[in-house]
């Protein structure tokens, strides 16, 4: 290994092993997880948009 | 010479509601008020494109997967069948007070032969969006050296551009790239992401991936900080920092990476740039895609007398002043409690700024600068999602202000109460491409109610794989229809 591999800051990344690189594109895991993630994302979206102002007690 | 707008005068008790901007924000908003206001109130669009353009999807018109037809639709139609007002032009300055001609508030607008136009208003929505600030660093953008994908025709642009490369590619060029953000204040770090990674998915289906180095550059003071610092995420037992997500990424595809740069210059075929620690570098390229910093579209503001009041309504940056604490605090006392719930003007109360075009209260990252005094961090972003939220929240709370002849809004969402839903394209191919999908909760840190991370942990998370893609790709679709107000699109969630 040459010392431009050590100074290069990828070197020290995490990288994926090769079981996580086939789950990324097996289509059953995929499908699972297309569903799991619109769950996730649908409780976001759920609690994102806004609520109705209380007023504080003796306010206006 | 300055006209009134005619066909535009209502009677007493008819509200006319005018939304500057018909991009994601101002689009929704406006969309909304014709909802929820009985036709005899007027909702006005007015901007100086007569196109929406969806501005995600520009990324894969960027890499030749979509053509620029794909992402841009004529807005004139869908108004005119929805009962909206349609101006185009570009508004240029605000009379909240009228003048003394004028007894009620205007807005100065250019339309495209350039006659000056006074539009009246009861209402109105500052849904502008940002001016793409190439002017910032000396030969950056399309009309310099680097290319930009923040619109339609920059993305186009840049598409034939990289075409070009693939061509000298395959005759056997090596080719360098550089991708990322063209000044130490940029913001949008996840749309310039989202090229990277397209930009390596696109040169390997070409079958040249192995002619070409491409390389990050932000003003980023880790990479995955996306202007809000970050994110903590559970992963693999751990919680870790959304850096170890992104290098990881970048490493996995042979992506190098520079960070915490402020780019000084660009010339043909290198940038000069200086980092935190005041070092002085460049970097060479034969192709950039760099993003602008952006500011506010640089509207006026004058009261009836005719004294200009633009500080007042709009901060340094040239953004609106909402509802949020503008006093200037060191990071450490920053607050979720500074960022603004209504949207709505402090001084006129039937003025709103929503979407990128409110001035935010400070950023999220924390900021800094280095020995020479240059600001090295990202500016906060505000993505489609708040932005099409506090679109649609300030057409009710304009709804009910008119409803209800009151001047105060009845509906809050800030966005450190509201969270993001974001999926970043990774490669775009139906069975091999793949997308970041990422939730976060909420947008602007917490750390009263969460103080270990400033969000929720069990809310904000992040994975890739193609079912990220797959969603990418439907919404694409889905928020083109709403957009589009085709049948049911209230229904479709912002
Ligand atoms: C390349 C790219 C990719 C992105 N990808 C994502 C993504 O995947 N997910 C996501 O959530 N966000 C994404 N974003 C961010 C998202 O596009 C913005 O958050 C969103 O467009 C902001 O909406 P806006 O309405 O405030 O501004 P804009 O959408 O920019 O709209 C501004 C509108 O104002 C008009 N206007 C400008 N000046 C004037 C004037 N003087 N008078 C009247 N009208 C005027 C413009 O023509 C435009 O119609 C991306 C951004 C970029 C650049």
């Amino acid at each position: 290994m040459d010392s431009d591999t050590l100074r290069d800051p990828s070197y020290f990344a995490a990288r994926p092993s090769r079981f996580v690189l086939f789950l990324r594109t097996f289509i059953p895991w995929q499908l699972f997880r297309f569903a799991w993630i619109n769950l996730k994302m649908i409780d976001i979206i759920s609690r994102s948009h806004g609520k109705r102002i209380r007023k504080t007690k003796g306010a206006g | 010479m300055l006209l009134l707008v005619s066909g535009l005068v209502l009677g007493r008790g008819y509200m006319r509601v005018v939304v500057l901007g018909a991009g994601v924000s101002g689009h929704t908003a406006a969309s909304f008020l014709r909802r929820y206001l009985p036709s005899k109130h007027s909702v006005t669009v007015i901007s100086p494109k007569s196109t929406y353009n969806w501005i995600p999807s520009n990324i894969w018109v960027g890499v030749g997967k979509m053509r620029r037809e794909d992402v841009v639709f004529e807005l004139a139609p869908i108004y005119r069948k929805a009962g909206i007002d349609f101006i185009l032009g570009k508004a240029t300055a605000l009379y909240p007070e009228g003048d003394l001609g004028a007894g009620q508030p205007y807005v100065k607008v250019e339309l495209e032969d350039t006659t000056q136009v006074a539009v009246p208003f009861d209402f109105l929505v500052n849904a502008t969006g940002p001016k793409l600030n190439f002017g910032a660093t000396k030969g950056l953008g399309p009309e310099g050296f680097s290319y930009s994908v923040c619109t339609d025709d920059h993305a186009a642009h840049a598409s034939e551009a990289l075409m070009e490369r693939i061509a000298l590619m395959k005759r056997g060029a090596r080719q360098k790239f550089l991708v990322g953000t063209g000044h130490g204040m940029c913001t949008c770090q996840g749309a310039a992401f989202e090229y990277i990674v397209n930009l390596e998915f696109t040169l390997r289906q070409a079958g040249v991936r192995d002619k070409a180095d491409i390389r990050w550059i932000s003003n980023e003071f880790e990479l995955g900080d996306f202007g809000m610092g970050g994110l903590h995420l559970k992963r693999g037992g751990y919680i870790t920092h959304s850096k170890l997500f992104t290098e990881s990424l970048f490493a996995e595809r042979g992506l190098h990476w520079i960070t915490r740069a402020h780019v000084r210059e660009v010339q043909d075929g290198r940038v000069y740039y200086e980092n935190l620690e005041g070092d002085e570098l460049e970097e060479a390229f034969d192709f950039a895609m760099l993003l602008p910093p952006f500011t506010g579209v640089g509207l006026q503001a004058f009261d009836r007398a005719g004294g200009e009041i633009t500080q007042e309504l709009f901060a340094p940056s040239g953004f609106m002043k909402v509802d949020a604490d503008y006093t200037a605090k060191p990071f450490e006392e920053w607050k979720a409690a500074d960022w603004p719930k209504t949207y709505q003007s402090k001084r006129y109360p039937r003025i709103f700024a929503t979407g990128i075009a409110f001035a935010p209260p400070h950023g999220i990252s924390r900021p800094m600068k280095n020995s020479k005094g240059t600001v090295i961090t990202p500016s906060p972003p505000r993505t489609g999602m708040p932005s099409a939220i506090i679109g649609k929240l300030t057409a009710r709370n304009i709804a009910e202000m008119i409803k209800r002849g009151v001047e105060e809004p009845r509906y809050e969402a800030s966005m450190a109460k509201m969270g993001a839903a974001c999926v970043a394209s990774a490669g775009a191919s139906l069975l091999s491409g793949s997308a970041a999908s990422m939730t976060v909760f909420p947008i602007v840190p917490d750390f009263e109610t969460y103080p270990e991370y400033g969000r929720d942990i069990n809310r904000t998370f992040g994975e890739i794989g193609l079912a990220g893609h797959w969603i990418k790709y439907l919404l694409h679709h889905l928020f083109i229809y709403k957009a589009k107000l085709n049948p049911g699109w209230p229904l479709i969630p912002e």
